[in-house]
């Protein structure tokens, strides 16, 4: 299981790094003269169009491949976006705590009365819909997870006495938790970041279908689905094709991110 | 417990204040909804004019002070396609999407518990087996797969159900449906790995030591201390729900809040978004007030840690 997980993602890693030399056209480009073809598998197919063409004669292989740059792409810069403003106030409000920590835990909770799609409806409607803001909208709605972590992480961290002495040995609370306290904290960052990948991937696809994500000419899964949905009965392929895609992308990605957290987290090994 | 209710009063209303400053930012600040409202090519005339009769090229502190005031006075603007009051437009349809979710969030509990308490139980039996397989299919596939995937068997080849629509009965399984699989796959692995949790505590085995049957050990020792967490999770999934409600709500053209939004932004029509966001926060600021003030009736050591 691992393995094919992980060649799922090689194989959309590389469709997308390679999806200039996987179409034939630039990205967007219409033909009118070969709309709806079918897949090699059916009768009338060929290798020229091998998952065939949308209601635009757009290859549905390539622009598979591309929209796998925009999901890959906005989930990782999302989730690091995430992860880096979490594990910052984690870390400050954590070591700090006082006034400062009651301010965050204010933030906090004020960010978990905006879920993702009041976010994003906030940002478009201020800023447009592009893949920054896609970016921003999904980490703005994942950080407080990471905050809440390191936080609790960094309050038994600083009692120890490799903190004690570094305080001793003249650091400053910046050093400190820079040199001291970070690197004890990233294991657990990274697990979490690794099971926010696959929901990242989810939420790009979210956006897009309700087009609040990228904009054409750019194309994501999500788009996708939505704009072959009238041919559902007709051609389902239009939509099954990104709807599989993205499901077994989401998928391979939560099976090896379960695989990483029993693999870093000692609790969940004790227990079995 | 009258203190701790007042402090987590207090709480809320400070978040509301954020979440109010936060969109007036976002908005007013960094954004500019000017630029957004105006077409493709227009003049720097047609800007500045836009600008002034929408009203942002006052003093922000102004601006701030309306939105503020607005917002105490339930007004948020009028919407330019229903020529209604904004908020008003938002409220009329709540109830449809309140009874999506809320629905939804009763199936997955209602399924997703007792699998994942049986799952817990009997860890890689054949209920904990189907029960995982289902959990993590449900993580990995979006709302709008599901219900595609749904209206391709249910409504185009089996001709069961209608593809979409609201009011009958029949035309609220498939959302329901649809909606409640988020739910349920997060009901599943929660259950199933407190039930686990809770299982390998001492006190389970003196329950068993003094002679009670299995299906006794797991009802009266085994759910109480496990549902805990699972409440928890129950109320953090609400934003999760909300998002894959509006998602639910296109698919299946259901005339609720997610549908109203997204033809507003759609048809440009600022106030009403601006107005769902506001009237959404609140609504999560209300439920999450909820939540609390349940644990501290439910758990009396919360209610000594109200210093923080």
């Amino acid at each position: 299981m691992p393995i094919l997980a992980a060649s799922v993602l090689v194989l959309v890693a590389l469709g997308a790094l390679l999806a200039p030399l996987l179409a034939r056209e630039p990205l967007g480009a219409v033909d009118l003269s070969q709309t709806l073809v079918p897949p090699v598998w059916s009768s009338s197919g060929s290798w020229l169009h091998p998952l065939g063409t949308d209601q635009l004669g757009r290859d549905t292989l390539a622009r598979l491949a591309y929209g796998g740059r925009v999901s890959l792409l906005v989930a990782v810069s999302s989730v690091f976006l995430a992860s880096s403003i979490g594990t910052l106030v984690g870390l400050i409000s954590g070591y700090f705590e006082g006034w400062i920590d009651v301010v965050a835990a204010r933030i906090i909770e004020a960010q978990l009365s905006l879920p993702l799609i009041l976010v994003a409806l906030a940002i478009v409607i201020a800023l447009g819909s592009s893949f920054q803001t896609v970016v921003l909208a999904i980490a703005l709605s994942s950080w407080v997870p990471f905050a809440r972590i390191v936080r609790s992480e960094v309050l038994v961290l600083k009692h120890h006495d490799f903190v004690d002495l570094a305080v001793v040995a003249g650091l400053g609370g910046p050093a400190i938790i820079r040199r001291h306290i970070l690197p004890n904290v990233l294991p657990s960052v990274v697990v979490l970041a690794s099971q926010n990948f696959g929901q990242a991937i989810i939420y790009e696809a979210s956006l897009s279908y309700l087009s609040l994500g990228v904009q054409p000419p750019q194309v994501s899964w999500g788009f996708m689905i939505a704009q072959s949905r009238i041919y559902l009965a007709s051609v389902p392929l239009l939509v099954l094709a990104p709807a599989v895609t993205l499901a077994v992308t989401a998928l391979s990605a939560n099976i090896l991110c379960d695989l990483l957290r029993d693999r870093l987290d000692p609790t969940l090994t004790t227990l079995q | 417990m009258l203190r701790y209710l007042a402090t987590r009063l207090v709480q809320g209303l400070i978040s509301l204040c954020l979440v109010a400053t936060f969109s007036f930012a976002l908005t007013h600040l960094i954004g500019d909804p000017v630029l957004q409202l105006l077409p493709a090519e227009y003049t720097p005339e047609q800007y500045v004019q836009l600008r002034h009769e929408l009203g942002y090229d006052r003093p922000w502190v102004d601006q701030f002070r309306d939105f503020m005031l607005g917002l105490v006075n339930r007004n948020l603007g009028t919407s330019t396609i229903y020529g209604a009051p904004a908020v008003d437009v938002v409220l009329s349809r709540l109830p449809t999407t309140a009874g999506l979710a809320g629905g939804a969030l009763a199936v997955g509990i209602l399924v997703g518990i007792p699998i994942g308490v049986l799952a817990g139980h009997r860890p890689y039996g054949i209920i904990d087996r189907v029960g995982v397989t289902v959990a993590t299919l449900g993580q990995a596939i979006p709302a709008f797969v599901t219900a595609i995937i749904l209206i391709l068997i249910f409504a185009v080849d089996l001709r069961l159900l209608p593809s979409g629509g609201w009011g009958t009965w029949q035309t609220g399984i498939l959302p329901i449906a649809t909606l409640a699989l988020v739910p349920m796959s997060g009901m599943i692995r929660l259950a199933r790995s407190a039930v686990r949790e809770v299982m390998a505590m001492p006190f389970i085995t003196l329950a068993r030591a003094k002679g009670l049957t299995d299906a006794q050990v797991l009802i009266t020792h085994v759910v109480r201390p496990s549902l805990l967490p699972v409440i928890t999770f129950g109320s953090l999934q609400l934003g999760v729900l909300l998002t894959g409600a509006v998602v639910t709500e296109t698919v299946f053209a259901v005339p609720g809040v997610g549908r109203l939004v997204l033809d507003a932004v759609r048809m440009r029509d600022h106030s009403v978004v601006e107005a769902a966001v506001i009237v959404g926060a609140i609504g999560f600021i209300v439920i999450n007030f909820l939540t609390d003030v349940s644990y501290a009736i439910v758990d009396p050591r919360i209610r000594s840690r109200v210093q923080r």
